[in-house]
């Protein structure tokens, strides 16, 4: 089959699956968010071997889920009545969306319920002998026929101290042709709320069940027999966990839990939001993928699953997470390699040797124990690379890049057999990796070698983070790592661009950040290689008519505000023709403010990779308020983005600039820095500090540094 | 009140929309603009203009990536849905008009692109789904191809519903994957992990069900 055949094929997918994923509609001006939360991006594996890891582990681990069909928190559009001051609680994840193009006709909308209070009274136990059975569909069955279905039902209670806690059901259906091994017995629930009640009273509930409507998600599917595992309560040490488990499976034999975490604070049921920066590029995130293995630590407030932890921060159930305040924090258990590891344990690996085992994949009785995979020498460092269970199987094999499975792989630096340093790059949550034998190379730790010794770059290579890269030396067989947080001002890969200047002993890191590492002491500084701002004089003006030439230091735009100018400049600008407009090309980008001939303030935006050459004047556009004054900076001007015109919104006070954050950015969605919609000719009103533009209103609140939008 | 053009069964061109004001034409139920259809009542595709007009704009847009195009794609769009409707009766006229929008919007991206490859985000598209494909042998057995298609929805419906919108908004409405990232306020490089991830996943499902894509 060709590429080409398969897009065919999957433009022939089932329609509900094109109703779920309706894209914003220009026309009637659908808002972007659509995302409940910020994705759970396990990026703690290979990223290149990502897919077939991911295979693996599900059946490995069992770390592979399918969601439920519909979020128990739902696609959120921020609440603007909401106040970043106001304590976090499942109200927050709240949706506008816009129904008022669809009606109650259409059969492709779900049902819209609109609850104001639930009454436990009005939800009888379910009476899993009288469901209403309608056959045919599964999901599309859920979206229609609503008034055939059991209305509302109590599918579980669980008593959580002096509270109850219960999984409440709509329009409730079971079909029998759509059973499948998966499920002791399907049961549809086109809403699942949960609500809590004191003294047989909801006193607060998830506030979900109206709001997932607008993914249209199509409901969920539960297990009929087995209602009563879907929620777990424990007694922390000064607080209640309550666990939403909603278990399903993509490959027979691989359950899995989408796991929301809630806890009880002041009578409310109140989500919690962890911090996973840890292990991944995401912060903050709702939702936790668990094993059917976990285990639920009450008197140490930690949830352990695999090599993942879970640690629970009581004291702040019910703050604002994203005000410091994170509800828990996700962490790795490594494996404690300890001085328990003897490399001579590990015999360098024949590929010959790995065993074949076909489908067996999990017998690791048939696996090779144990090998260095590769191995090279730095000076007087030897730099391992071992893992365990190495097994291959026919079914994961690519022609032309075969790959074996391998577990606990570690990196180790060692000197004539003496461990200095171990790191576990099995990737976070995975034990069992696929790696062919040009990859493995890629997993050992960078090295420098400068003049008076060797620079090791220390971060974990089978992870992508994010910010400074960790440096360090060697003393005495101990490894010294050098951080330094205060340089991090910006989000960086750690596979930016590194300089080595070895008679220096020096590295430059992205051009921005300068190490000279002092080998006597072990000890090393780091500052900023442009400590000044930047000479405009040094730019001149963009040529427009010259096309395909690099100009390598040029002014792109100029705007003027009050006592301050603006600039727009460019490095490395290209200007090339195109047909739907010239594109201007650049290397960087930079934003410079000047006041009284010097330059004040400088930024670089956040920017797609090239200008829009018809619209250049139209990127940068400065406000002046009445409570101060910034810019709207475009992210984007393509003539066919035109209906998406995303910009980012700053602020410039004290000759400092500063990004303005939308004001519900504590919210799950959008995700903070993200472009914000703010409409061609848009209106500044000094007065009441606002931008009105043709689809709402941004009000700029100068002293918090936030925007809101009405 | 709109007047606008639009295609007569004739193949000539009248001027329609005079009895239905953009905010009715919007407001009427799907039925309802499904029986203007069937009678044959040119307001009906007033109304599809008027309340799907830039969601089919908006799939054109993101295969063809030309204004001209697109607009062009989108009056195919209704003058398919004027010669479809009837017999046809779709049941969701929103996927009902994707699927059309998709199809003629890739159709007119092949005949433009016949010689050329590369550069644009469909091309980057086919090429993600070369992954998942062997190359081998097409599908040319209607039985066949309709059994993968369910095979596919069978997939679809196990999928986590995150990774199924994202990977239906890539493959199915060809969004862009910085589209997707901006609608889900995630990074696209979150995004490219779990259309990966879900690639893999579906040659692997498919490989299980017994086709070998």
């Amino acid at each position: 089959m060709k590429s080409t055949e398969l897009f065919d094929l999957l433009g022939e997918i089932d329609d509900k699956f094109y109703i779920e994923a309706r894209i914003p509609d220009e026309q009637h001006g659908v808002e972007v968010v659509s995302e409940h939360r910020p994705i759970r991006g396990f990026l703690g594996i290979f990223l290149p071997i990502a897919a077939c890891v991911a295979i693996i582990a599900a059946v490995a681990v069992g770390a592979s889920f399918v969601k439920r069909n519909a979020g128990i928190l739902p696609p959120n559009y921020p609440d603007s009545d909401l106040s970043s001051d106001a304590p976090f609680t499942s109200d927050m994840v709240v949706s506008s969306y816009d129904m008022s193009s669809t009606s109650s006709g259409d059969s492709s909308v779900p049902p819209v319920v609109d609850d104001k209070e639930i009454r436990l009274e009005d939800y009888p136990p379910i009476d899993l002998d009288n469901i209403p059975e309608l056959e045919g569909g599964g999901l599309l069955t859920q979206i229609e026929h609503q008034d055939k279905k059991l209305q509302k039902a109590t599918l579980a209670t669980l008593k959580c101290g002096d509270y109850e806690l219960h999984m409440l059901g709509r329009f409730i259906h079971t079909d029998k042709s759509d059973q499948d091994e998966l499920y002791s017995s399907k049961l549809y629930s086109y809403y699942v709320t949960l609500a809590l009640s004191k003294d047989g009273k909801v006193i607060s509930d998830d506030s979900t069940h109206t709001r997932s409507v607008s993914m249209g998600q199509g409901g969920y599917v539960l297990d009929a027999e087995q209602l009563s595992s879907y929620l777990e309560y424990y007694e922390l040490n000064s607080a209640p966990l309550i666990i939403y488990k909603y278990p399903s499976e993509i490959y027979p034999g691989s359950i899995g839990y989408e796991t929301t975490f809630f806890s009880i604070v002041n009578d409310k049921l109140v989500p919690l939001m962890g911090d996973y920066s840890v292990v991944s590029e995401v912060e903050l995130d709702m939702n936790a993928e668990l094993t059917p293995s976990y285990k639920v630590n009450e008197s140490e407030n930690t949830l352990v699953d695999g090599d993942i932890a879970y640690t629970f921060a009581c004291e702040n159930f019910g703050k604002n997470p994203y005000d410091n305040a994170p509800h828990f924090t996700v962490r790795n258990v490594p494996r404690d390699w300890g001085d328990e590891l003897d490399l001579s344990d590990y015999p360098p690996l024949d590929m010959s040797q790995i065993p074949e085992v076909g489908e067996d994949i999990y017998n690791l009785d048939l696996a090779l124990p144990r090998a260095t995979l590769a191995e090279k020498q730095v000076g007087e460092y030897t730099l391992s690379i071992i893992g365990e269970n190495l097994r291959s199987s026919l079914m994961f094999q690519k022609d032309d890049n075969p790959q074996f499975m391998v577990e606990n792989i570690c990196s180790v630096i060692s000197r004539d057999g003496k461990i200095i340093r171990t790191v576990e790059e099995s990737g976070t949550g995975v034990r069992t990796n696929m790696l062919s034998e040009d990859e493995i190379n890629d997993l050992f730790p960078d090295t420098y070698e400068m003049a008076d010794g060797i620079v090791f770059g220390l971060w974990r290579k089978s992870v992508q983070p994010y910010g400074e890269p960790i440096f360090g030396m060697i003393k005495d067989d101990a490894i010294i790592e050098f951080s330094n947080d205060k340089f991090i001002a910006e989000t960086e890969s750690v596979e930016g661009k590194i300089t080595v200047i070895p008679e220096e002993n020096t590295l430059i890191f992205n051009e921005k950040l300068k190490y000279v590492f002092n080998f006597s002491d072990c000890t090393n500084i780091c500052s900023y290689t442009d400590g000044t701002l930047l000479n405009i004089g040094d730019y001149s003006s963009f040529d427009d008519n010259l096309l395909n030439v690099n100009q390598m230091r040029v002014i792109l735009d100029v705007k003027e505000t009050g006592e301050y100018r603006f600039y727009l400049l460019g490095l490395g600008v290209t200007k090339m023709p195109a047909e739907e407009f010239p594109i201007v090309d650049f290397a960087q980008l930079l934003i410079a403010v000047e006041k009284s001939g010097n330059i004040v303030a400088q930024i670089t935006p956040d920017n797609t990779s090239y200008l829009n050459g018809s619209a250049l004047s139209e990127y940068l556009q400065p406000f002046d308020m009445n409570d101060g004054m910034g810019f709207v900076m475009y992210y984007d001007l393509d003539p066919w983005g035109g209906q998406n015109r995303y910009a980012m919104l700053y602020k410039l006070e004290n000759d400092t600039i500063t990004k303005l954050k939308y004001d519900m950015d504590f919210a799950p969605a959008p995700a903070t820095g993200s472009p914000f919609y703010v409409g061609s000719d848009f209106k500044v009103v000094p007065e009441s500090n606002t931008i009105v533009h043709d689809k709402g209103t941004l009000t700029i609140d100068f002293a918090n540094n936030t925007f809101s939008m009405s | 009140m709109n007047n606008d053009i639009a295609f007569s069964p004739s193949g000539g061109v009248v001027t329609v929309f005079e009895d239905v004001s953009e905010r009715s034409a919007a407001g009427l139920d799907d039925s309802e603009i499904i029986g203007m259809l069937f009678d044959r009542d040119e307001n009906g595709l007033a109304a599809v203009k008027n309340k799907y007009g830039g969601y089919c704009s908006a799939i054109a847009r993101n295969i063809l990536e030309n204004a001209q195009d697109t607009e062009e794609c989108v009056n195919d769009t209704y003058m398919r849905v004027w010669e479809t409707i009837p017999p046809e009766k779709p049941r969701a006229l929103s996927a009902f008009l994707a699927k059309i929008t998709r199809n003629i919007a890739i159709d007119r991206y092949r005949r433009e692109h016949m010689q050329k490859r590369g550069g644009d985000e469909t091309a980057l598209i086919f090429e993600e789904l070369e992954e998942c494909v062997s190359d081998g042998s097409s599908v040319e057995a209607s039985a066949e191809r309709h059994e993968m298609i369910a095979a596919v929805n069978r997939f679809l419906g196990r999928l986590p519903a995150k990774s199924r919108v994202m990977f239906v908004s890539r493959y199915c409405y060809c969004e862009s994957i910085r589209s997707i990232a901006l609608r889900f306020g995630t990074s696209e490089n979150s995004v490219s992990v779990c259309l990966n991830r879900t690639r893999a996943k579906l040659r692997d499902f498919m490989k299980k069900e017994g086709y070998e894509l």
